[in-house]
């Protein structure tokens, strides 16, 4: 199934109807534009009538002064089509983006409600797409939308002036406009169709992208860049082919809708025997043929309402997706979007909590990696859990964090956690995920990430001060995409860092010392653990680590295997002995 | 953006389709043919009409219909043409780019995000896709439309066609004058636009962090920083095209004013007829349209020109790093070495100084030292992401400059602590694309890695879609993956930088004969900072602050009483206040 499948909870009117009401003021103003600009747009066609009844009546009269009715009527024109495009065209972009940010900003601020580990459907490229593309495609129609009334209320006040002159020929010109419009409802279920395989392949492309250069390096080294790009090459001709099949269908329906012509053919054939018994003049036959352009106009719009309508569904679908499973409402949800003025304050100040005195898991189970692991972590106490590739270590403090969506409970100081992913954040927790995430901002931004905190502590406590003594820039230093700039320890440390500002009561650590060497992971160990009063839970392999722990938790495909300190586990336990060999060759190679 | 560039752009980009484009020209010099003559169709129409006596009207109400019925289907094929070229020729420009991009040395890439790199390959060439496809149709056709209806009215009264062609070129030359205003301005909305782009990116690759360092309101806050700053910009560049806009409209109605005094004037006058008059209005309301469908191009070429500069912008960036000419390498195992090499970053101080190492032929290098000491740095170099600022490197004795990046590349692999996945089959992960490689080698790559058991679990073998840091792949199993890789690059020389940091020790034993398999044979540059990992090196380089503080055999250095490895292997178990 592709997400873009994914129905909305309620009818795209609604939401689009939010979209309307988001900016009442430009909303109004662009319909007070539209229906100045559009009302204006018969008076042409009326002093078409004048000049061409005039002319028609013969050269009895070499003055010209009847001209000037026809030229004010044109002058007005001139000047409501300039008062209109200089409304719209100030007031239209902010409309539209000013609901692009409360589209953008809802989804965004859903994502960060939801588990972290498991917050997009797919990947952060493909998910760009639905906030770049999606986005774009449903903030013009609440302006689409004015347009097709404004051109509606032209439409009509048209019509009346033609039933007034012919009601036959008007009759015979406007049936026809029917039909183009039960044309379009017809061909509906391929315009989606068609549409949603362009945007599904539009988002393998950005997604593709993303993943290449996020990738970047392993292209280089492993020489790929040839076929990597004639990998992209073929996923540009799938979406070649979608865009293209879909423009053509949208032409031929454009083409059913441009009637100007063959309603020129339609009011000739009537026109022709009135004409030459008197009973329709050319004056009406000019004012007719004027006339027509506006219906072209009208048609074409309410036919790309119509057809806009079917796509708005698929996008808002698409984004609807990102919410997974939030009150229908929430995505049009209207609140302060800071278009203007002082943004939320930088920093957040931090929260007073109750001190930790034990957290304990119980009987926690998650369907991809781990089940009914229980151990309790006593304040001040360092609690290492150890085990193989895919035996569950990442997912279980995932678990815990509520980063997944786990069964089971957690207690703090014996009350039971009911949302652990709200509950256990910082002051209470912070953690350093094993493949940590930096964004291109300067390191001093990396690691506060909004909060306040001793940042020179931190730093120590990361071992990170020898590092920043030799870059020129310091805190400053901007660390570039996914802070690349950094080595691989440097990025872990700065990680440790950002966790180690907030000062929580439990630091938890996904093998924090993976990519450090073994003086600076002994360092970064005793300086955390300097004063007895931090409570740490670290996923490790190391000796290092593992001989400081006051308790070693063994998994084992996704159970406890064994809990215990380090001392007893070497005695009992097999698979802590295995973990533990690595090292001991090491002792036993060295030379004497 | 310069004519030569455009010129670059039609020329390189359209010109492989000139077929194509010569029939999406056949059907609009068609359709427009089509479109100057109806008008000829309405003037005998309203003569027959208004002359005494009863005339057939039928049959020229029935040539008229064809001609429009006509008309109509060959607009559908040229805009059905014209948006396969648009496609086309844009696609080869993205598939040009992204190669473009992808031969860029790592300092570009440090400073463009990926999310970024989206909006540079993909969005900005959506304007320029449209500058093809539509640009180019409209506004010549429309050209092409103008001189038709002139000509056509010259011919049928000079004193017309002297009025209209007057107009006509004050109100190109007008709308043309007025095009460029807000050129700028869309640039600088497009580049708030990659801003957004970028921050999204990152941030939605980071949500487990964001979560759990409890930075959500920091993140929304910079959310909406970028929004609004984006929102704005495109506000300006709108309010930039009502001056275009306005201006379109007077013209507009300036040409109705015309397309009634003019045959008033004439009618009068006696010198053309009432269906002559009424062809007229006709031509100037045919004159209307391409004003209207150029001035409604203004913004789509204004965004397709902010586009096309940063395109080429991009396409002018160069590397920093120059292919040379070119050297053949011998088969087999080949001698590395770095003769008193310096570098440092951009214009940060220098990281390595003056680093003097040799790798004979076959032989494994272990390098150790703290973070940051540069041990990773000689493995960037080794790979030639960056280019030393004095010193030089070799490999089977030819300095590194002298070779072009994929002959050193075909021979050397580099496994890095850095986790990269691209959501596609576990063979494409594998291979990089590479269908040569056979399925069984893959297979047999992966059992040697020991990841036999996880590739047995796969629901669709080597074609099942291993998820970014998802479900079926831990971060562990991942960097498995780039072992894979140079397994099946079957290098001459191999680098592994903390290559094993995310396995642990039970995972690391069983890489341990797959390490040996891959070193074999060939050349090894070992960073680690696990001591385990040096066992198999037979020379030993400390690396301390940049500068190589020892150099030696393993052996002799391990039993050195005063050596720093020594020392290292010694205590390097227990804790080592800092």
């Amino acid at each position: 199934m592709s997400a873009s499948d994914v129905k909305t909870p309620w009818p795209a009117y609604r939401y689009a109807w939010r979209q309307h009401r988001f900016r009442p003021r430009w909303q109004l103003t662009n319909l007070a534009g539209v229906f100045l600009g559009w009302g204006a747009a018969i008076l042409p066609g009326l002093a078409a009538k004048i000049v061409f009844d005039r002319l028609a009546e013969g050269a009895s009269t070499t003055s010209l002064d009847w001209l000037l009715w026809p030229i004010v009527l044109l002058v007005m024109r001139m000047v409501a089509t300039f008062i209109t495009s200089i409304t719209l065209q100030s007031t239209n972009g902010a409309f539209a983006y000013a609901n692009a940010s409360m589209l953008q900003r809802n989804v965004l601020r859903r994502i960060f409600e939801l588990p972290g580990g498991r917050a997009l459907p797919s990947s952060p490229g493909e998910t760009v797409s639905r906030f770049r593309d999606d986005v774009e495609h449903v903030i013009w129609w609440p302006i689409g939308f004015n347009n097709v009334i404004g051109s509606a209320f032209t439409g009509t006040i048209a019509v009346i002036v033609m039933v007034q002159i012919n009601p036959v020929i008007t009759a015979a010109v406007l049936l026809p406009l029917a039909g183009v419009v039960a044309i379009v409802e017809l061909a509906r279920r391929r315009i989606v169709v068609y549409r949603r395989a362009n945007q599904v392949r539009t988002a393998a492309i950005t997604g593709y992208i993303g993943d290449v250069f996020a990738a970047v390096q392993a292209v280089q080294v492993g020489n790929a860049e040839a076929r990597v790009v004639e990998r992209f090459r073929s996923l540009n001709a799938n979406r070649r082919k979608a865009a293209v099949r879909d423009r053509l269908l949208e032409e031929v329906l454009k083409g059913a809708f441009w009637v100007v012509n063959l309603g020129t053919g339609v009011v000739l054939i009537f026109a022709g025997r009135a004409l030459q018994q008197g009973d329709f003049s050319v004056g009406d036959l000019a004012l007719f043929v004027y006339f027509l352009h506006i219906f072209e106009e009208f048609t074409r719009d309410v036919g790309g309402g119509l057809t806009g309508y079917r796509q708005l569904g698929v996008s808002y679908g698409r984004l609807h997706d990102l919410l997974q499973g939030s009150e229908p409402g929430a995505l049009v949800a209207s609140d302060e979007i800071f278009q203007r003025g002082p943004l939320p304050p930088r920093t957040t100040p931090r929260r007073e909590i109750e001190p930790l005195a034990e957290l304990r898991i119980n009987g926690l189970s998650y369907s991809h990696g781990i089940s009914d692991v229980s151990f309790g972590l006593p304040r001040g106490s360092f609690t290492i859990v150890t085990g193989r590739i895919g035996s569950g270590k990442t997912t279980l403090l995932q678990s815990i964090l509520g980063l997944v969506p786990a069964d089971g409970t957690i207690t703090w100081n014996g009350e039971v956690v009911a949302d652990p992913a709200t509950f256990l954040v910082p002051p209470r927790t912070a953690y350093t995920p094993q493949v940590p995430q930096l964004f291109s901002e300067t390191l001093e931004d990396n690691i506060l990430l909004g909060t306040e905190g001793d940042l020179d502590e931190a730093i120590r406590l990361a071992v990170l001060d020898d590092d920043l003594g030799d870059m020129p820039d310091g805190l400053a230093t901007r660390i570039g995409s996914r802070g690349v700039r950094l080595s691989g320890g440097q990025v872990q440390r700065t990680a440790a860092a950002r966790m180690f500002v907030r000062r929580p009561e439990l630091l938890v650590c996904d093998d924090l010392s993976s990519a450090l060497d073994v003086e600076t992971e002994a360092a970064l160990w005793a300086r955390v653990l300097e004063d007895g009063s931090r409570t740490v839970l670290a996923v490790s392999h190391r000796r290092t680590a593992l001989q400081l722990a006051d308790q070693v938790v063994v998994l084992r495909d996704g159970r406890v295997d064994d809990i215990g300190p380090l001392a007893d586990l070497l005695e009992r336990c097999a698979e802590m002995r295995r973990l533990w060999r690595m090292e001991e060759i090491v002792e036993e190679d060295q030379p004497a | 953006m310069r004519w030569a560039d455009w010129r670059t752009l039609v020329t390189t980009y359209l010109r492989p389709h000139r077929r194509l484009v010569g029939v999406l020209a056949l059907a609009l010099f068609s359709t427009i043919g089509l479109q100057v003559a109806t008008p000829q169709v309405v003037r005998a129409f309203v003569d027959r009409a208004t002359s005494p006596g009863e005339k057939a009207l039928s049959w020229i109400t029935a040539l008229y219909v064809g001609a429009v019925l006509l008309q109509q289907v060959l607009r559908v094929i040229a805009a059905w043409l014209s948006e396969l070229v648009g496609w086309l020729t844009t696609n080869d420009l993205r598939a040009d780019l992204m190669a473009h991009c992808l031969d860029l040395d790592p300092g570009f890439h440090e400073t463009h995000p990926p999310g970024e790199l989206i909006e540079r390959i993909d969005g900005d060439l959506t304007g320029l896709s449209l500058f093809f496809s539509q640009f180019l149709l409209n506004v010549v056709g429309s050209m092409l439309l103008l001189t038709g209806v002139l000509t056509v009215v010259w011919f049928q009264s000079a004193y017309a066609g002297g009025f209209l062609t007057a107009f006509a070129l004050v109100a190109v030359g007008t709308l043309v004058a007025v095009r460029r205003v807000s050129a700028n301005a869309w640039e600088l909305s497009r580049e708030k636009s990659g801003r957004l782009f970028g921050f999204l990116e990152e941030r939605l690759a980071g949500t487990q962090d964001i979560r759990s360092s409890g930075a959500e309101a920091h993140t929304m806050r910079g959310f909406y920083g970028h929004s609004r700053d984006r929102m704005w910009a495109i506000s300006r560049a709108r309010q930039m095209d009502a001056i275009p806009w306005s201006v379109n409209g007077i013209i507009q109605a300036a040409a109705l004013a015309l397309a009634f005094t003019v045959p008033a004037v004439l009618v009068q006058r006696g010198s053309i007829t009432l269906g002559e008059a009424f062809a007229l209005y006709f031509y100037a309301q045919l004159l209307i349209q391409p004003l209207d469908n150029v001035s409604h191009q203004v913004e789509a070429l204004q965004q397709a020109i902010a586009g096309g500069r940063r395109v080429m912008a991009l396409l002018r960036l160069g590397s920093e790093i120059i292919d040379g000419p070119g050297a053949d390498l011998r088969p087999g195992p080949l001698p590395v070495a770095l003769r008193g090499v310096s570098f440092g970053y951009g214009d940060d101080p220098d990281v390595l100084h003056d680093v003097t190492i040799e790798v004979p032929a076959g032989t494994v290098l272990g390098v150790v030292g703290r973070t940051g000491s540069g041990k990773s740095t000689i493995a960037r170099l080794l790979v030639r992401f960056h280019e030393p600022r004095d010193g030089v490197l070799e490999i089977d004795g030819i300095d590194l400059r002298q070779l072009q990046r994929h002959q050193l590349r075909e021979r050397v692999a580099l496994v890095t602590q850095e986790v990269h996945v691209l959501r596609t089959s576990v063979r494409d992960n594998l291979t990089l694309f590479d269908d040569t490689i056979a399925d069984d080698r893959i297979i047999e790559a992966i059992h040697q890695l020991g990841l036999g058991s996880w590739f047995d679990a796969l629901p669709d073998g080597l074609d099942t879609i291993v998820r970014e840091g998802g479900a079926g792949m831990s971060a562990g199993e991942a960097q498995l993956l780039s072992f894979g890789r140079a397994f099946l690059a079957d290098p001459s020389v191999v680098i592994l930088d903390e290559a094993s940091s995310r396995l642990d020790p039970a995972t690391e034993v069983v890489l341990e004969e797959a390490v040996d398999a891959l070193l074999r044979g060939r050349t090894g540059v070992v960073v680690a900072h696990r001591l385990a990992t040096l066992d198999r090196c037979d020379t030993i380089c400390v690396l301390d602050h940049g500068r190589v503080v020892e150099f030696g055999p393993r052996d002799v250095l391990a039993a050195d009483e005063t050596s720093r490895f020594g020392a290292l292997l010694r205590t390097g178990l227990d804790v080592v206040p800092s």
